[in-house]
């Protein structure tokens, strides 16, 4: 089972980004988007999550189509989203933060429950009181993916998640995804500008171009075909 | 001369707690949906007008006439978002910058104040206050019963905004989206409903701020207009957005107004007020508290 992306048109305004874009992202697995900037990548995520309509097109989860479905509707279908920046409440604490992660949650036991488990696994239970405004650029990743896994998704639309970050913390945060997709089999599709370490982390890897889909494939793909490695790691 | 000190002093800040009430909506609407929204005055203009409504004409007990005054506060909010705010918003497809909200709620002050002067005429609308006599503090300070009953109501009504805020899941929803809009929306919480509800709790504040005051100021179709002026003032001074800074603002501006009456004269009250905001502007610009 996966989310299936076939055909998809989107963009803002009367700009047309997207142009035709099919993907598959299997569940349980790490999938890439990667692509010079201005392909489409991040545009893609939104479209799927539903923060820009699909104008021609379809987008289906584990068989269900989701294609115009609005942001709380694809939550509600198991897809979470996690933006690139700006992602986090500021004022409010790491507890507020991941509360309001579990929103739809009406049990109030489950979502203190669920509260506990991403405080373990994302090493933030010291810092529950701290307002997220003032975590580290590491932790306040570390707090978005958590926030993103409070509805326990099946697949977690990750955009950029190493932006800004130093090396460091880049590998900080990947480890936490590797292990959440150890350990819960959560599937992610991680949009990467760095190329290299997402060949690295993933399963399989789409790249995208001026708002089509080039090649999708397993990352050996883009490091043994001549062509794919001129167009996306620069090298002859 | 300590006895009218204290009695300036306290004046000034049982008026406070109207101003706050009314600051409070002006900077959560900003806070929230970005908007300055100059029709705010008309919304305390029109729970002035329920509250003569009720009062005067009904003959309704107090409480049931606030009680028609928060129903009426509320449509009226909802009102100005469902045929305002909301087509704006379908029509571009997104929330306009704020200027454009500036001119749209210039118009809606316009077409409020002359719907209000069609309906109600020009001359001063008198609320006869339901409670009367003086208070007495220690044999030092007198003043009006009334208005120590107002500024109570006025602070149970926002320590139950507060309240409202912090515990419940509709106030947090509200808070997301004053803190960050787009977060709000990917966890799932439906922004249109929370601009709604925020033009509602608007409405109310406004309005329950008209009809508690009315008793003092009277009531006409422009009453809201200097205190709008005065509220931008005390928003401004707080910190735009934050609520608890509109509070503060809202006891500087009161209790400077009312020394200024003391120690200076009535005709310069609203002129120190603004001046004493001035001033701390320039040593403080975002305000007392940071703006949210």
């Amino acid at each position: 089972m996966a989310l299936v992306a076939e055909g998809i048109h989107s963009g803002y305004g009367k700009i047309e980004i997207l142009r035709g874009v099919d993907f598959r992202a299997e569940m349980g697995r790490i999938t890439g988007l990667i692509g010079p900037n201005g392909a489409g990548k991040s545009t893609l995520l939104k479209t799927v999550f539903g923060y820009l309509k699909t104008r021609r097109g379809k987008v289906s989860f584990k068989d269900r189509t989701i294609t115009n479905f609005n942001p709380r509707a694809v939550l509600e279908s198991g897809i979470s989203y996690v933006a690139q920046s700006e992602g986090l409440f500021p004022h409010m604490t790491v507890r507020e933060n991941l509360r309001l992660g579990g929103f739809l949650i009406r049990n109030k036991k489950v979502l203190e429950d669920r509260i506990e488990w991403v405080l373990g696994i994302s090493n933030l239970k010291g810092r529950v009181k701290q307002t997220a405004g003032s975590l580290s650029g590491g932790e306040r990743r570390i707090l978005e993916i958590g926030r993103g896994l409070m509805l326990n998704p099946e697949m977690v639309l990750l955009d950029e998640p190493s932006a800004a970050l130093a090396p460091k913390l880049v590998d900080f945060v990947f480890d936490h995804i590797q292990q959440i997709n150890d350990e819960n089999e959560t599937g992610f599709l991680i949009v990467e500008q760095d190329v290299n370490l997402i060949l690295d982390k993933a399963d399989y890897v789409f790249a995208m171009q001026l708002g089509s889909m080039v090649h999708g494939g397993p990352p050996e793909d883009f490091r043994e075909d001549e062509r794919l490695r001129t167009l996306f790691l620069g090298r002859g | 001369m300590l006895s009218s000190f204290l009695t300036f002093l306290l004046l000034g800040i049982l008026i406070s707690g109207i101003y706050a009430l009314f600051a409070i909506g002006l900077t959560l609407l900003f806070g929230v949906m970005d908007i300055v929204n100059v029709a705010h005055g008309e919304l305390f203009t029109i729970g002035g007008y329920l509250a003569f409504l009720g009062v005067a004409l009904l003959v309704l007990h107090p409480v049931l006439a606030l009680g028609g005054v928060i129903v009426g506060s509320l449509a009226i909010g909802l009102g100005v978002y469902f045929l305002a705010i909301r087509p704006l918003h379908n029509r571009l497809g997104r929330r306009p910058k704020a200027p454009v909200y500036l001119v749209l709620t210039l118009g809606l002050s316009i077409l409020l104040q002359n719907i209000m002067l069609a309906i109600a005429g020009g001359n001063y609308k008198i609320v006869p206050s339901f409670v009367l006599g003086t208070s007495n503090f220690f044999n030092l300070v007198f003043v009006s019963r009334y208005r120590v009953v107002v500024f109570f109501t006025a602070m149970a009504v926002i320590s139950a905004l507060f309240l409202f805020l912090k515990y419940t899941k509709t106030g947090l929803s509200i808070r997301a989206v004053k803190d960050n809009p787009a977060a709000a929306q990917a966890i799932g919480i439906r922004v249109d409903h929370v601009y709604m509800i925020t033009f509602g709790l608007v409405g109310i504040l406004s309005g329950i701020s008209g009809a508690l005051l009315t008793p003092i100021y009277r009531v006409f179709p422009t009453v809201g207009a200097l205190l709008t002026i005065k509220a931008f003032a005390i928003v401004i001074l707080g910190g735009m957005g934050n609520l608890f800074g509109a509070l503060i603002g809202s006891f500087v501006i009161g209790i400077s107004e009312s020394l200024a009456v003391m120690f200076i004269s009535s005709d310069w009250k609203d002129l120190v007020a603004f001046a004493i905001m001035i001033l701390i502007l320039i040593i403080r610009p975002s305000g007392i508290l940071e703006g949210e």
